[in-house]
């Protein structure tokens, strides 16, 4: 039984939605071409970047990068510049798995549910489609950037150089490295931080609503970007404020069992909630 | 039924939907967080002047003691300069103000209420009825927390002058349009910003509405305008970065505080006329094409 359901819910919540796939494409092509424009303007700015070669990392991290901690003059919190970009990258792989589960849960899901008098696998193979879509758009943002980085003469390389941290409003002074990174460890720790965050929608959007979810993980990403505290899942997903990069970020270590830990509990809470749902009641999301 | 009965019923239905009443409830909620968070930075502040400032035996001040930098303007919520909550107010207003009535032309078009309407006032008025109800929703939503926020903080905050020397605790920069009118009449500042939100929020509340023609998801028509929104304002800000010192975000004119880029009244004035011109002309347009029988 777990296996059909989850055959079906990776054709129809993942393969078969191409428009989501054709937008994702389009938006994130042109936000990482923006990288480029920033580039050129970069090196009339500081000729010293001509020296530098740019890779298609660099086009990723600047995609989602994030911003550095907005600095504290006299009590008074200026310089925060809003990561819109960010904003935006986080928000999108929220709302790809947004709806799916719930017009599930109101349809087809809900026939199979009381038929099959099976609820735990109709909510365990939810989460592994959550995993698994997120996952896929995730890559599929990757491969966007990458292809950008390409188009626009970038070396092929998971080496991310300094100078984007200028972009990213981090402190050069306090970079953890001199020339390049690799890019790999953050990529898994920002997978699995969108993983957690996607199951923290899903569990909210049974316990209230959809669009009130969505809301509320929208003002807990903002909270975020204000806060620099492990509370705040979403700093674990951007690079500029990663110790990985910057000495002063947060550590790679217990972000992993936080996003983890949410995990976990929100497959666990979301698998009692459905329990108790009265599934004949409807909703109107 | 006439149209403006029409419109009534519409309007009693926004004040009596739940969610916008949930809404409402976590905004004002909002505010009285920020509120008191505010009132705190002031009473430390006051305390800790009235502490150190010396004084002669009469309790005259000796120093000037600056206590106009916490004040009524920088308080209230859509005053406070790079706080959290005003942040999370602002950014997150173009996705919160959809929720609570824009995407209702697309449920009354599942359940076929729509038909029931239109054989009685006509498409065009049940469309326009529609969108100026969608305006409105957006409107009270967003406005209704700001007006209480000022009440609230004017009970707890004085309302003093803001002072130009002390401009950092403000962060109403030279560059920004409200800047002149902010350190003559700040209290006219406060309210023409209200009024300024309002309108943008009750413009916003129009584009869902306005994508509900296209599709029939729900979860489409509330949020991909805003993530849309926020895409353009990503691009225009990575676009321009070091070739033009104009701000192009919509949401920081709209904010009194923050922007350190130079604010052009004409671009605002732009951008708020496409928000208006583009959703009207294509809820007339496609109101009158679509076949709602």
């Amino acid at each position: 039984m777990f296996f059909k359901f989850l055959w079906h819910d990776m054709s129809y919540g993942i393969f078969s939605r191409k428009k989501k796939f054709l937008a994702g494409f389009c938006i994130f092509f042109c936000l990482s071409f923006y990288h480029f424009l920033t580039l050129r303007i970069y090196e009339i700015t500081f000729p010293e970047y001509f020296s530098i070669s740019s890779t298609t990392a660099d086009y990723f991290m600047a995609l989602v990068g994030g911003c550095g901690v907005p600095e504290i003059q006299e009590g008074i919190d200026v310089g925060l510049t809003m990561p819109v970009m960010w904003l935006g990258f986080m928000l999108w792989m929220q709302f790809v798995s947004l709806y799916y589960p719930f017009t599930d849960l109101l349809g087809f899901g809900k026939h199979v549910m009381l038929l099959s008098g099976n609820r735990s696998s109709w909510w365990f193979s939810k989460c592994l489609w959550a995993v698994g879509n997120t996952a896929i758009n995730y890559i599929l943002i990757f491969l966007i950037s990458t292809l950008c980085g390409l188009c626009t003469g970038g070396k092929l390389s998971l080496q991310t150089n300094w100078y984007v941290a200028r972009e990213l409003n981090m402190r050069l002074d306090l970079l953890t490295f001199e020339d390049t990174k690799n890019i790999l460890p953050f990529f898994f720790l920002s997978l699995l931080v969108l993983i957690a965050l996607s199951l923290l929608q899903m569990t909210l959007s049974l316990a209230i609503s959809p669009m009130f979810s969505y809301f509320f993980l929208a003002a807990y990403l903002i909270a975020g970007i204000y806060y620099q505290n492990a509370a705040f899942l979403g700093n674990y997903a951007m690079a500029a404020r990663s110790d990985i990069y910057i000495s002063t970020g947060l550590s790679a270590g217990p972000g992993i069992l936080v996003a983890l830990w949410v995990i976990f509990l929100n497959v666990f809470l979301g698998y009692l909630l459905l329990g108790h749902k009265d599934l004949l009641g409807g909703g109107e999301g | 039924m006439s149209f403006f009965r029409y419109l009534k019923n519409e309007l009693f239905c926004i004040l009596h939907n739940r969610r916008f009443l949930v809404i409402l409830l976590i905004l004002l909620l909002l505010s009285v967080f920020d509120g008191l968070d505010a009132y705190r930075t002031y009473s430390d502040t006051l305390a800790e002047t009235l502490a150190c400032y010396p004084k002669n035996e009469e309790g005259v001040f000796l120093e000037y003691p600056y206590l106009q930098i916490y004040t009524l303007y920088n308080s209230w919520l859509g005053g406070r300069p790079n706080k959290v909550i005003p942040l999370i107010y602002f950014y997150t207003m173009p996705a919160f103000v959809a929720i609570p009535y824009s995407w209702s032309h697309l449920q009354e078009r599942k359940t076929g209420y729509i038909r029931n309407v239109v054989t009685k006032i006509g498409k065009r008025a049940y469309f326009l009825g529609k969108y100026i109800s969608a305006f409105c929703s957006g409107f009270l939503t967003v406005v209704l927390p700001l007006l209480f926020s000022l009440g609230f903080i004017s009970c707890l905050v004085p309302a003093y002058r803001p002072n130009v020397t002390t401009d950092l605790y403000y962060q109403v920069g030279q560059n920004n349009m409200y800047t002149d009118l902010y350190f003559s009449h700040p209290l006219l500042t406060a309210f023409l910003n209200i009024g300024i939100v309002g309108l943008f929020s009750g413009l916003w509340a129009t584009v869902p509405y306005t994508v509900s023609f296209f599709t029939n998801n729900r979860f489409v028509a509330v949020f991909a305008p805003y993530l849309e929104l926020l895409f353009l304002l990503a691009s225009a800000e990575r676009a321009l970065v070091f070739r033009s010192p104009i701000e192009t975000s919509i949401i920081e004119y709209i904010m009194v505080t923050a922007s350190s880029m130079v604010h052009n009244i004409w671009v605002f004035v732009g951008e708020m006329l496409i928000l208006l011109a583009v959703p009207f002309i294509v809820v007339l347009g496609q109101g009158r094409r679509s076949n709602v029988f």
